[in-house]
């Protein structure tokens, strides 16, 4: 006789404690939202322009600037930077750098060859792009060999005046959306 | 296989080698021309041609940007529209960004700096594009069917004539210097 009833009492037990149950069905008519709640934040737009690689997965960027000031911290990690083109490298397209946010910034999204191709007409077009931060450690050597070389790439007199680098900061590119400034 | 059939074979091969030779003789010669370009590209540019004078303008403002690009503009009379953005690298480097990724970039406390003028070298320029794959998409299934093509024209080629000059006569000899020079380069190289 206490058969019926105990079964009853686990039945309810489990429909109190089944998440699945406080949530509305396909049928059920959807509760009515709170007249004073906000609506839902729209999902950011995605970037738009002429895309090199892979889709941007990230939906926010990381500013240059709080990436820079915290390096440790992003090493490793995947982000979405943006900001203007100021260089591209001229002869294989496997490079570019980004202005940062605050003055005298720029951080260089670096491709692997033949995969990405930025074009140079990029220089001063407005790029959202997403890669891996890593900060590589430069030896004496390595630091003086890439001022040669980006001097070389650049057609300027090496730059003997200021201090050699002793890491350098860059994003490995996996895509980017490159676009007019405006 | 009779003699009648090899012979017949040989003749099927050699027109089929012919006519496939026709339909992709100008993208081989584009794709040589491109090799020939982009296997010297450390000592030049395979794509552009950059071009740089120095300017002189004199002590360029720095308070306000659009006055300081107005500035750069007018002094060299550039076309206002040409300008893509402006940027400043170091307290010492005023970039203002122009078309096609032309620049000009000075010392705004002297004005002293030089101007870059960028121009595609066409005909290059999509020659390389094709060769190196940049367009991706759908010209990579072309371009592995042409690769397929090649394969077939190399191996096809082999086996065109008969007799002394064939490849059961000179033709193996050739064909063994050939294989000697790469294997001989990464060998020793």
């Amino acid at each position: 006789m206490l058969a019926p009833l105990a079964l009853a009492l686990v039945l309810a037990a489990c429909s109190e404690t089944d998440p699945a149950a406080d949530a509305p069905s396909a049928d059920a008519p959807a509760a009515e939202a709170p007249a004073t709640a906000e609506p839902a934040p729209a999902a950011p737009a995605p970037p738009t322009g002429d895309v090199y690689g892979e889709p941007l997965t990230l939906t926010e960027s990381t500013p240059i600037s709080t990436l820079l000031a915290d390096i440790d911290a992003y090493d490793g990690k995947k982000v979405r930077v943006e900001g203007l083109v100021t260089e591209v490298c001229a002869k294989r397209g496997c490079w570019m750098s980004i202005a940062g946010d605050q003055p005298f910034q720029e951080l260089r999204f670096k491709v692997e060859d033949g995969v990405i191709t930025i074009p140079l007409e990029a220089k001063g077009r407005y790029a959202v792009a997403e890669g891996t931060c890593r900060k590589v450690a430069l030896s004496p050597e390595d630091a003086m060999a890439m001022r040669e070389h980006e001097a070389e790439e650049q057609g300027k007199p090496v730059d003997t005046t200021t201090p050699l680098p002793t890491f350098v900061v860059k994003l490995e590119g996996t895509g980017a959306v490159i676009r007019d400034r405006s | 296989m009779s003699e009648r059939e090899g012979r017949s074979w040989f003749r099927w091969n050699r027109n089929l080698h012919r006519d496939v030779g026709y339909a992709v003789s100008v993208l081989t010669a584009l794709y040589a021309v491109s090799g020939l370009a982009v296997n010297h590209i450390d000592d030049w540019n395979p794509n552009y041609a950059i071009s740089t004078s120095t300017v002189a303008l004199g002590p360029v403002p720095t308070a306000d940007l659009d006055a300081a690009e107005a500035r750069i503009v007018a002094g060299l009379a550039l076309d206002p529209s040409e300008v893509r953005g402006r940027h400043f690298a170091s307290p010492t480097e005023l970039k203002v960004f122009l078309e096609e990724g032309g620049e000009v970039v000075v010392d705004p406390a002297t004005g002293q700096g030089f101007m870059k003028r960028v121009q595609k070298r066409h005909g290059l320029f999509q020659a390389n594009a094709l060769h190196l794959n940049r367009l991706k998409g759908a010209w990579t299934y072309v371009a592995d069917a042409y690769a397929v093509v090649l394969f077939y024209l190399a191996v096809g080629g082999l086996f065109m004539l008969k007799g002394k000059t064939g490849l059961a006569g000179r033709g193996k000899w050739l064909v063994a210097a050939g294989t000697l020079v790469p294997i001989a380069f990464l060998l020793w190289g």
